[in-house]
């Protein structure tokens, strides 16, 4: 039993979207700091207590609507929860959508270096594990065609090329990889750890250990 | 430098981390944080603008040197408004329109941009970690890339119509930073402004073009009686106009108060620009 602090630590977290009828009544909202309401509230995610240790997968199941994809947000950092806290250590890549984070006009190897920047790796960096991206994606002479010719499954090989080798602490998986086809997951499975996302088909959180690099 | 959630401290992070930056420093350390990103984005930003044009990246050159040709024909030989410079020659004249036109620019593209740069923008904003804070200087960058080619041309042109500039040209360096600075700041203040309010978005095409000829570009600002002098001493581009001609064309130095003042007024709405897009920016995804 090691005491190691989970790479992700998750308590009461709770969700409550608000609904705006016009966007206007946001700004409202906030000027007049809660002495009015403008919104509806709907209760996506109640409570959750989560941790996930280092080096290890966990996998979200549930109906349509259950608010997985509103949990894995809110521990991405994307979407801000109503209450409860969320210690995450290290890098995340969030791969939330499909698509996400590409420029459809620019081509995969100009996105594959946007996306790199952006999680803020060295040029450097960038140009050493960029063969091994693009190997791995294995789309062929597509890497240099826009992405807004990719198919689904193409733009998913492309998203979690980068996103593996990123080298991130933590990986968040929606969806995305049930458009790939059966040779992508195969591939995935042989890739360290990633094989329980490829399996589940849905919404995934992986905090690497170091072994997985 | 990694990005994890956007109000982290070093590796850890916690939601309850939330604040208005009072530092007046904070806007531009924000922005260094981010500084290979912004580079990146900035040069992108540029590529996507010729992308699938014959001329390609060439256009960056051959865009300005058609226009500064254009206005050099249209203003030194054809066309002539009575209401400019008595003793600017016709050269001159030509020359200091596109001066005030490429201060303009730099400010009209940023702002025109503003308004759809979070919209046009959304997997950022709901995907994906990143600092969107980041958007109105990777526009306001691209623009001043662009300037600074206009700026060489113009320069070139200068040489030959003209002549050497007199020292005073120098005083360029001072007055147009308070540009960039207000234009950044408003691009934060609308850019943010525009998520609630639609509106934004045609208003602000009007007044872009409207702040045009509310802008001492076309004539001097001499040639402009009181009160409406005043009209055209608000549009915050017109203080860098005015002293950017006077230190080019007229060997004038510019008045120290008036730079002062400049510098004091962009700093501060470069700061509330980002003060008030880092306190309505976690509101975004609620109306996106
Ligand atoms: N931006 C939003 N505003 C209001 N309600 C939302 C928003 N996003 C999701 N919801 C609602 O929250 C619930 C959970 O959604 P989601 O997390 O996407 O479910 P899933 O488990 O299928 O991924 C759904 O009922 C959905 O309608
Ligand atoms: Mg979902």
């Amino acid at each position: 039993m090691s005491c190691e602090p989970p790479a992700i630590s998750v308590r009461g977290l709770t969700k409550a979207y608000q609904i705006y009828n016009k966007p206007i009544d946001r700004l409202k909202q906030m000027l007049w700091h809660g002495r009015k309401t403008y919104y509806r509230e709907f209760l996506a995610v109640k409570g959750v207590d989560l941790d996930v240790a280092r080096g290890e997968t966990v996998g979200i199941v549930g109906r349509n609507g259950s608010g997985k994809s509103t949990l894995l947000k809110m521990i991405c950092g994307t979407l801000p929860p109503t209450t409860g806290t969320i210690d995450v250590r290290g890098r995340i890549a969030p791969m939330l959508a499909l698509g996400a984070g590409f420029n459809a006009e620019f081509t995969g190897r100009e996105n594959v270096m946007l996306n790199a920047t952006i999680f803020g790796m060295s040029e450097r960096e960038i140009a050493d594990c960029f063969p091994r991206i693009v190997e791995f994606a294995d789309i062929g002479d597509f890497i240099d065609h826009p992405v807004k010719l990719y198919s689904s499954g193409m733009t998913a090989r492309l998203a979690f090329a980068v996103a593996i080798h990123l080298k991130p602490d933590v990986l968040v998986i929606d969806e995305i990889l049930a458009v790939g086809d059966d040779a992508f997951k195969r591939k995935c499975a042989r890739s360290p750890r990633a094989d329980q996302g490829a399996r589940c088909h849905d919404s995934v959180c992986l905090a690497l250990g170091p072994e997985d690099h | 430098m990694a990005l994890t959630h956007p109000y982290a401290t070093a590796d850890r992070t916690t939601w309850q981390i939330v604040g208005i930056p009072l530092n007046p420093l904070e806007p531009f350390t924000a922005l260094w944080r981010h500084r290979s990103l912004i580079r990146g984005l900035v040069k992108r930003e540029i590529q996507s603008q010729h992308k699938g044009t014959l001329l390609g990246i060439v256009w960056l050159v051959v865009q300005p040197l058609m226009l500064l040709t254009v206005y050099t024909f249209v203003f030194a030989t054809a066309f002539r408004p009575h209401v400019v410079d008595e003793d600017a020659s016709k050269a001159t004249y030509a020359l200091m329109v596109f001066t005030g036109l490429i201060l303009y620019t730099v400010f009209a593209e940023t702002i025109g941009r503003a308004p759809r740069l979070m919209s046009s923008n959304k997997t950022f904003i709901k995907q994906i970690i990143f600092p969107i804070e980041i958007l109105p200087a990777v526009v306001i960058g691209a623009a001043l890339v662009k300037a600074v080619v206009s700026f060489v041309l113009l320069i070139a042109a200068y040489f030959i119509f003209i002549g050497v500039p007199t020292v005073t040209a120098i005083t360029i360096l001072l007055v147009v930073p308070p540009l960039l600075f207000l234009t950044t700041g408003l691009a934060w203040f609308i850019s943010s402004l525009s998520v609630f309010i639609r509106d934004c978005a045609p208003a602000i095409t009007v007044l872009v073009r409207l702040l045009l000829f509310l802008c001492p570009v076309f004539y001097s600002i001499e040639a402009i009686g009181y009160p409406y002098r005043y009209l055209i001493l608000a549009n915050p581009v017109s203080t860098c106009v005015i002293l950017s001609k006077q230190a080019l064309f007229k060997d004038q130095w510019p008045s120290p108060t008036h730079v002062a003042i400049y510098w004091v007024v962009s700093l501060f709405v470069l700061w509330f620009g980002y003060a008030w897009f880092t306190k309505t920016r976690k509101a975004f995804a609620d109306v996106m």
